[in-house]
This record gives structure tokens, C-alpha cells and sequence, in this order.
């Protein structure tokens, strides 16, 4: 039985990981590979700050809810281990801002400590006028990525550096499933009109003063759209750029003077700054994830996709629940198989 | 007269918090900073500089208060603004946590610093061995950038700092017309005070960039405080001891009561070793003498004697401090237009 993971973000290593975890022991005959034409530092995941907060509103996704949740119960398990700090893993608590009154996230009680923000706080932040404080979890790209492939790598999954140009040609190599993780670039594989890059820039700087995150948000511009700060382990982000559309994966100098100048006006301290780097990345963006099961045609016979894409601003919150239901999906997958053997059929 | 001529002896925060208030409240003193240690080898070095106040026995709470809530507004301003790198202040949120319920649930302090409230069960099961605890914001001063911020802005209204060890205050008599003594634990020689007494703390501080947040035990002996580029854990609490090198016992027992609250730090780089001495007292010692030997006087404010709170009320006790010296300048006054009739 052969899966194929296309994609090695996020989404895509933490995939491979739940599978072979949960069905080496069970399918002696399993092999779980992974094809990915960009890999660690070079994805998407890696550009984005790390850090696990949903947006404002589940869009009536209730599912997504309860991914965000197994995700950060399943982080806050791991936070006490000897892993953590390899995985890029910490505690870290913080600000939204608001200028006026909304109601309470979906995730208030998924979070630590989530309380309204005091009179005195919101001193510090001239301009809002509302806002919530609440502790959260960081997990670093660049440092997650390279520990989940570790962990597969010592399981024996096989990683190959190539772009995969259609689900036919991986059946014909004899996958028996792929799992499609391919993020902003799934329409290359399967047209998806729903699917759309929301193109984000950030800013990394030096500033190891900065121990909280600060997220602000402006209802009518979107989210992402407003400026934010995000303290990592070793550089803080400054980001506050989110355009639906623009596939554009370079730095844009305007875009570098709207982050610079809000984040500078959110928090004065900024303009000490050393600014590091600069990077674009597309977050794939969808109306909803698309978790789903399809089975398609190849050639007279059947084989199996398993699509896990479109996590927007907030692959790395939901990444966990959305690969543990992609296993259950290939559970019910390998259970449809014939007792003995390879499945269905091959001549 | 002239300008009255202002000694300040000791340059911690302290020394330098005093010195600075008397430049912004006395302009027409001529103010020098003489210390026989400099940043970065005084005690406030050793220190975290967290804002979490020290009770002191002897002094009323709503005196300890104002001290407080006068500092914390202070370098709440600075936290907020350009200088605040370069002064190493900066806000830090975190956790007070209790092995068992304390008799007092709401300390005096509480609400002065940020979003004090009761941490939630949830936050409580980081904390397996602790039944209760309190979740907040707070302010650090990393030393050395507070200090050195601090020698800058007084340079720049031209108060000259001298290395000088002063091994008794009648010394500077024929140079300055008022003495401050901010000589930390220095005091017990320099003024022979008994009722002050070392409190020996060790701390580690180390490389753990990952931690963004303060843990402390409420017994005040474990504890772990992020810094700019380092954090400090520690503690210890040894009264009357006066050995000011690192016991490597002592480290190993600091380093595992802080993994213990904190797994991660199991993975902390570049351990350095630190000692200070607190300079402990049942309350601060900020009051005037007046010296005299063969009709010649010498007017002293004293401002000792802050223990482990130092970095929490110093801004406080500066502004007394300095009230104090206006009295003295006040009483000199007098003297010179009684002597001119």
C-alpha cells in the first residue's frame, strides 16, 4: 500500500507523520512517501511567524473549530517535553486590538487566560480602544519542519525533490493514494476557483525586547490586513499585509513602507529595530479547508486523493486536527481493501 | 550661598535613580556620582529588575505603594517609547505561582501592575505542584542598559562620576555641602549600621530566547525572569552571608527547581553565574544627619537598605530622597543668611 504526500509544508510533513504513526504498526505493507518540489526553508510555512491563533470568526466552520483545538491541545501536551524546543515549540502571550467592541472568538477557551484587555493596557496602544490578552503557543517553522522530517526520515519515509505535475502520474507509478497537500498551488493539480493566494509580507527584525505578540485588526480591511508583531525565538515579525489574488512572491517596496510605518506607530520601541530580512509568501486561501475524500479514475481502475489544503493565515493553529482527519479518512480508505494483498485491482 | 556641591556615593540604581531626581528637582546643584563600583559590577547588575515588590516590615504599605506605583508609572512612560531598547525596559507577562493558597490573595501591588487576576485551572496544570496562583503583567529594567541609560541622561546635564572608594562619609566634608548615601550594602561599614544585613542571592543567567514569559514561586526563591538577551533564574535567600562567589552546588540546585517549573530550560545555552548580596533591612533607611566635627557640619541623606526591592521602588524612594536634599539645601540656606547678619 503505497501513500504519497504531495507537499512538504505544514500541512503536508505533519500529514505523513499522523499516517505512519498511527498505521505502520497495523499495515505491515505500508509506505508512506513524500513529493515536494520546495521543502524547508523554502515553503510557505516557514515564512509565517508560527504562531497558533485562528481568525476572529469560524466563517461557520465548526469543524475547523475543533481542529484548531485538537491542534493546541496536542502542542500544550508536548510543551513540558524535551522535544520542544527542537520542535520550535513555547508559551507566549499577547495582545488583539480592536477599535471597537466584538465579541468573544471561537477559540477563547481553547487559549490560555483569555481576558479582556484593562483601561491601563489599552494606554499602551493609543488609536484602539478594545482588546483581548490571552497566552498562546508559538511553534517556529523553520524549526518544526526540519523536526517533523526527522521524525518521518528515522521512520523510513522516503522524501523526493520533485514537482509533481498530475495525480495520474503518481498513480501510474503504482501509488495506491495520494494525499494532496500542495496548499496555494493545488489548482495546478485539480482547478479550484475557491482556492485563491492571499499574499502576505513581513518583516523580520531584531527586537528581543518585544516578548509579547500584538495583533490589530481593523474590521473593515480584513484580517492580516492590519499591522501586527510577532516575537519569535530569535527574530520578531512585523507583518500586516494579506491581498486576495495577488500571486506576486516578491517584496514589494510599498508594501515594506505600510508594515514599517504601523508597526512602527503600534510600538515606538520598533524604530530600534535591526531589520534582518524581508520575505512573500502566498497563504492559501480558501472559503473553507478543503478535507476531503476523492476518488478518481486512472485509466480502468480506481485510486484515491485525499485533498487537506486552503488553511489560509492558519495552517500551523489547525495543521494537527486536520492531519489526524486525513488519517481517519485513509483508515476508512485501507479498511475498503481486500483482507490480503495489494487493493483493487491491478493487472 | 553657591551651588550647593551634592555627593552621591554608590552607583546602582540606587545611586543613579537619586542622582537623576536631584539634577531634575535641584537645578542649581552641582551634582557628582562617587561609587566604588560602576555597572556592570554592582549589585542591581546581579538582579533581574523585575517589578514585583518586596514588603518591608517596618515601613507603612500605603508609603510602599506610592513608592511603587510612582516607579512602575515611570518606567511604564519609557516602555512605551523610542528609548525603551536602549534603557532595557520592557513589559513581560507571567506567573506567580503557590504550592499552597497564600493567606493573602491580593497583595498591595496588585493593582498597580497590569491585568492582575486568579490564573485559570487550565494555567494551573502547567504547575502540577502548585495549587494556586496569579497571572500578570509587569515591567523589567535589564541592567546593565538601565544603568548605563541612566549615567548617560546624567552626563548629559553635566554630573561628573568618579571611581572613588569612600571609606568614611567626613572625608568629603571640605568638597560638598550635602552627601547622599546610596551605598547599597556598603552601608554596614561605611555607616556601621547593624540593622543591615546581606541577603546572599545566586542566579544564573542564560541563554533561553524561547521564553517570553516570567514564572515565579511565591516563596520568592525559585524563579525565572526573561531579560533583553538573557534570562535570569534563580534563587537563593541566605541571610547574613557575605560570600560573593558562585557556589557550584548551589547552581546545579538552581538550575534543577527551575527546569522543574520550566522543562525547557533543560535545553539552555551559556550559563553564566552571578552573586549579590541584597541589601536587606526591616525598612529603607531614607533619612537626613547632620555631621559634625569642631563646628564644621556635614549634611547627609541616606537611601539604603532596599533588600530585595530595590529595581520596584527605587524611583520612589529617589523622589524622597531628593525632597530630602531640598530640605538640607533649605537648612544651608538659612544657616548662610543666619551667618551673613
Amino acid at each position: 500500500m503505497r501513500v504519497a504526500v504531495i507537499g512538504a509544508g505544514v500541512i503536508g510533513l505533519s500529514t505523513a507523520l499522523c499516517i505512519h504513526e498511527r498505521y505502520h504498526g497495523l499495515v505491515p505493507s505500508l509506505e508512506v512517501e513524500v513529493y515536494a518540489d520546495r521543502s524547508t526553508p523554502h515553503t510557505t510555512s516557514d515564512g509565517a511567524a508560527g504562531l497558533w491563533q485562528p481568525y476572529l470568526s469560524d466563517r461557520g466552520n465548526l469543524q475547523e473549530t475543533v481542529w484548531n483545538k485538537e491542534t493546541f491541545d496536542y502542542l500544550l501536551g508536548h510543551l513540558g517535553s524535551p522535544a520542544a524546543k527542537e520542535m520550535g515549540l513555547f508559551l507566549i502571550s499577547g495582545y488583539n486590538l480592536f477599535t471597537q467592541p466584538v465579541p468573544d472568538p471561537s477559540w477563547k477557551n481553547i487559549v490560555l487566560g483569555f481576558r479582556n484587555l484593562t483601561p491601563k493596557e489599552l494606554e499602551l496602544f493609543p488609536g484602539y480602544s478594545y482588546g483581548w490578552f490571552n497566552t498562546a503557543l508559538m511553534l517556529e517553522g523553520r524549526s518544526y519542519l526540519p523536526w517533523l522530517t526527522q521524525r518521518l526520515m528515522q521512520r523510513g519515509v522516503k522524501f523526493f525533490q520533485k514537482k509533481v505535475e498530475s495525480f495520474q502520474e503518481m498513480f501510474a507509478q503504482g501509488v495506491d493514494v495520494v494525499i494532496n497537500c500542495t496548499g496555494v498551488r493545488a489548482g495546478e493539480l485539480q482547478p479550484d476557483p475557491e482556492l485563491q493566494p492571499g499574499r502576505g509580507q513581513v518583516i523580520k527584525v531584531l527586537a528581543p525586547w518585544v516578548k509579547h505578540f500584538i495583533i490589530t485588526h481593523n474590521i473593515g480591511s480584513g484580517i492580516y490586513n492590519s499591522p501586527y508583531v510577532i516575537p519569535g525565538s530569535e527574530f520578531t515579525i512585523l507583518g500586516g499585509i494579506n491581498q486576495h489574488g495577488n500571486w506576486n512572491e516578491e517584496n514589494n517596496a510599498q508594501d515594506h513602507k505600510t508594515i514599517w510605518e504601523n508597526c512602527c506607530r503600534l510600538l515606538p520601541t520598533l524604530q530600534k529595530a535591526k531589520i534582518v530580512e524581508e520575505w512573500s509568501g502566498l497563504r492559501p486561501a480558501r472559503p473553507r479547508v478543503r478535507l476531503e475524500r476523492e476518488t478518481v479514475r486512472h485509466g480502468q481502475f480506481q485510486a484515491e486523493v485525499i485533498h487537506n489544503y486552503g488553511h489560509g493565515g492558519f495552517g500551523i493553529t489547525i495543521h494537527w486536527g486536520c492531519a489526524m482527519a486525513a488519517a481517519r479518512i485513509l483508515g476508512t480508505i485501507l479498511q475498503e481493501q481486500p483482507l490480503a494483498g495489494p487493493p483493487q485491482p491491478r493487472l | 550661598m553657591a551651588a550647593p556641591k551634592v555627593a552621591v556615593v554608590g552607583a546602582g540604581v540606587i545611586g543613579l535613580s537619586t542622582a537623576l531626581c536631584i539634577v531634575e528637582t535641584c537645578p542649581s546643584c552641582s551634582v557628582t556620582v562617587l561609587s566604588e563600583q560602576f555597572s556592570p559590577n554592582t549589585t542591581s547588575d546581579v538582579a533581574a529588575g523585575m517589578l514585583i515588590p518586596h514588603t518591608y516590615p517596618g515601613t507603612p504599605i500605603h508609603v510602599q505603594k506610592q513608592w511603587f506605583k510612582e516607579t512602575f508609572t515611570y518606567l511604564f512612560a519609557i516602555s512605551n517609547s523610542a528609548e525603551a531598547s536602549e534603557a532595557g525596559i520592557h513589559l513581560v507577562s507571567g506567573w506567580q505561582v503557590f504550592k499552597n493558597t497564600p493567606k493573602e490573595e491580593l497583595p498591595f501591588w496588585s493593582d498597580v501592575v497590569l491585568g492582575f487576576r486568579p490564573m485559570s485551572e487550565a494555567e494551573l496544570q502547567k504547575f502540577p505542584q502548585h495549587q494556586f496562583g496569579q497571572a500578570f503583567t509587569t515591567l523589567k529594567c535589564d541592567c546593565p542598559p538601565y544603568l548605563l541609560w541612566l549615567e548617560k541622561r546624567l552626563k548629559a546635564t553635566g554630573v561628573q562620576m568618579y571611581t572613588r572608594k569612600v571609606t568614611d562619609l567626613w572625608e568629603l566634608h571640605s568638597e560638598y555641602n550635602i552627601v547622599v548615601n546610596c551605598t547599597g550594602i556598603g552601608a554596614h561599614q561605611l555607616v556601621g549600621d547593624k540593622k543591615l544585613f546581606p541577603v546572599r542571592g545566586q542566579v544564573l543567567k542564560v541563554h533561553a530566547p524561547w521564553v517570553k514569559n516570567f514564572i515565579r514561586d511565591g516563596d520568592g526563591i525559585t524563579y525565572i525572569y526573561p531579560g533583553i538577551h538573557r534570562v535570569t533564574i534563580g534563587g537563593t535567600r541566605e541571610k547574613e552571608n557575605w560570600n560573593l562567589s558562585p557556589d557550584p552546588g548551589t547552581t546545579k540546585d538552581i538550575f534543577d527547581r527551575c527546569c522543574s517549573l520550566e522543562p525547557s530550560l533543560q535545553g539552555a545555552q551559556d550559563i553564566k553565574v552571578k552573586v549579590g548580596l541584597r541589601p536587606s533591612r526591616q525598612c529603607v533607611r531614607l533619612q537626613r544627619e547632620v555631621l559634625s566635627q569642631g563646628g564644621v557640619k556635614l549634611l547627609v541623606v541616606h537611601n539604603y537598605g532596599h533588600g530585595s526591592g530595590g529595581f520596584s521602588v527605587h524611583r520612589g524612594t529617589a523622589k524622597e530622597a531628593a525632597r530630602l536634599v531640598r530640605e538640607c539645601i533649605a537648612a544651608l540656606q538659612g544657616a548662610s543668611s543666619r551667618a551673613k547678619l
